[in-house]
């Protein structure tokens, strides 16, 4: 038996007449169609920058503060796809499979968020992270953040200079190395 | 503040380019020694590195890192020559088989660890009476600042801690000499010190432990042998207050502890009943039924009534496990989720007086 909140509905009916039974399961037949149809309904859909539309779970909506934000208090009309012209079809798809493992893979996460980042080239990484800035969604920018900070840390200033785009305006400025633990605490 | 990227890089449309917030929001995230190295990337990131307030957002973000990255476990030495030595918190929790090696420091004088306080260590040099405040991770160094009358005085009681209202890094001493006992508060930058109330109890400690704008100790109440009280002193005001133990019902509490976890302030003490070490900790500071029960750990070795081994909490993971040191200067990992305790295996001699401080680029200069 599908278990509904219409089903306890069911058992008190089942004691009464069951010429009566009969036409009121019809009616609770219906009754349910309907529930799963407004189920259906509390999905939303999502419009990607390239035309695709995606269904979204409630589940995996709440984790995207920007699109409950939109709905909770603009109000829009959730009959229609709610349009992202920022994200493309294959980061959202990225970012639901992300979203969809945090909540519900609790043995592997790890494994998953490695292969996840794998999958990932520099530029697919800075993409990702612009659409996780701008979905909100925390769990993914976080972890975003954390793996550029990986990337990063132990480069060079050339490969910095190179990784985001940044022109040497520093002749004068000379390269300063420093351990973690450094410095003498006994020289004044 | 001055951009980090320039103009001329968003010239390749298709190339995502992440806006200023963005790459602020991940150099947030990056080591001190690595954003020291950064800092010649261009003049913009020399600018923005080098700015109390990046060091100030850089410093909450590696607070509140879970992962505790920016967290260091660190310790005078007693040894000849006295060292200052320190060890990468994740590393210790990590416990990798081959044991963790720690980053010594040699040190030519004497300085006994007052406290840490946004990644700057207060250091006393025991030899010429004086104060002095170290950033370890960037190597600078605030001025002396002296005790005055020396050397016929001693320091019992002391601590370290933020004024956050009047931006001062203060130190609380009680300095004792044949003829007076003074309790003063030292402020950086100011050289000056004031004398204030002395203790209304004797605390079991000598070390105040700094936390929520507050320094705080431990002390019997009154005439009986099992009831306790927290003292506190509040850095911006100057004044004490009281703060009670958790109200449970236990038989006998044996060598309560201090600790600073998760922010919080956090006790540690023996339970008779249960014969177990309990930890409490206070979500939030001064609230009274904000006490929470966090774990109970096994007691292990000899008998407590001996005061051998007992437990002192440092530091606790995102998952509930908690770095603990005992009474021999061990440290140890307690996994609360499967009971077990697991001795770690580091390299080089630890003293006893360890503290955690978070690497940050915080000016020791005031």
């Amino acid at each position: 038996m599908v278990i509904t909140a219409k089903g306890k509905e069911i058992l008190e009916i089942a004691e009464e007449p069951e010429y009566v039974m009969l036409a009121k399961v019809e009616d609770l037949k219906m009754d349910m169609l309907r529930i799963v149809e407004e189920e259906e309904i509390k999905k939303i859909r999502l419009k990607t920058s390239d035309e695709a539309t995606f269904e979204v779970e409630p589940s995996i909506l709440k984790e995207m503060k920007r699109v409950q934000s939109l709905i909770n208090t603009e109000a829009i009309d959730t009959s229609v796809a709610i349009p992202l012209p920022n994200i493309t079809s294959r980061n959202l798809s990225r970012i639901i499979d992300f979203c969809w493992e945090h909540q519900y893979n609790t043995e592997n996460l790890e494994e998953f968020k490695g292969r996840f980042l794998k999958s990932l080239n520099h530029q697919e990484l800075k993409e990702l992270l612009l659409a996780a800035n701008y979905l909100n969604i925390k769990t993914l920018f976080d972890f975003l953040c954390n793996s550029f900070t990986d990337l990063i840390q132990n480069e060079s200033p050339e490969f910095i200079r190179d990784f985001f785009n940044i022109l040497n305006d520093t002749n004068s400025v000379k390269s300063m190395h420093a351990p973690a633990f450094q410095g003498s605490i006994d020289d004044d | 503040m001055s951009d980090l990227v320039s103009p001329a890089s968003y010239s390749s449309p298709s190339f995502p380019v992440l806006p200023d917030e963005l790459i602020l929001k991940i150099l947030h995230r990056v080591l001190v020694r690595s954003l020291l190295r950064f800092k010649c990337v261009c003049k913009s990131w020399n600018a923005i590195i080098s700015d109390p307030e990046f060091a100030n957002d850089h410093l909450c973000t590696s607070i509140a890192d879970p992962n505790m990255t920016h967290h260091r476990l660190v310790s005078s030495n007693p040894t000849e020559p006295p060292q200052i030595i320190s060890f990468s918190v994740q590393s210790l929790f990590q416990n990798p088989p081959t044991g963790v090696e720690p980053q010594n420091l040699r040190m030519s004088l004497k300085y006994h660890i007052v406290g840490s306080c946004n990644g700057l260590l207060c250091l006393f040099e025991i030899y010429q009476g004086y104060f002095k405040l170290w950033n370890p991770s960037t190597g600078l160094k605030s001025e002396r600042l002296s005790i005055g009358v020396f050397p016929d005085v001693i320091i019992t009681y002391h601590g370290f801690g933020y004024d956050h209202v009047n931006h001062k890094y203060k130190v609380l001493a009680v300095v004792e000499n044949a003829h007076e006992t003074l309790t003063k508060i030292y402020s950086f930058g100011s050289n000056a010190s004031t004398v204030i109330q002395a203790f209304p109890c004797d605390p079991t400690r000598m070390q105040g432990k700094f936390v929520s704008g507050t320094l705080n100790w431990i002390a019997e109440q009154g005439a009986s042998d099992d009831q306790w009280l927290i003292l506190s002193l509040d850095m911006v005001s100057e004044t004490y207050s009281e703060i009670l133990l958790p109200d449970e019902d236990e038989e006998k509490i044996y060598t309560p502890v201090l600790h600073v976890l998760r922010n919080c302030l956090c006790v540690c003490f023996f339970e008779s009943k249960s014969a177990h070490w309990i930890l409490w900790l206070m979500k939030d500071y001064g609230v009274q039924n904000s006490w929470t029960k966090l774990m109970m750990v096994p007691h292990v070795g000899r008998e407590i009534s001996a005061g051998y081994h007992l437990f002192e909490p440092l530091c606790i993971a995102e998952n509930g496990v908690v770095l603990l040191k005992t009474t021999s200067a061990n440290l140890v990992l307690f996994d609360p989720n499967d009971g077990r305790l697991n001795y770690l295996r580091i390299r080089g001699e630890i003293g006893f007086n360890m503290l955690i401080y978070h690497e940050s680029l915080v000016s020791p200069q005031c």
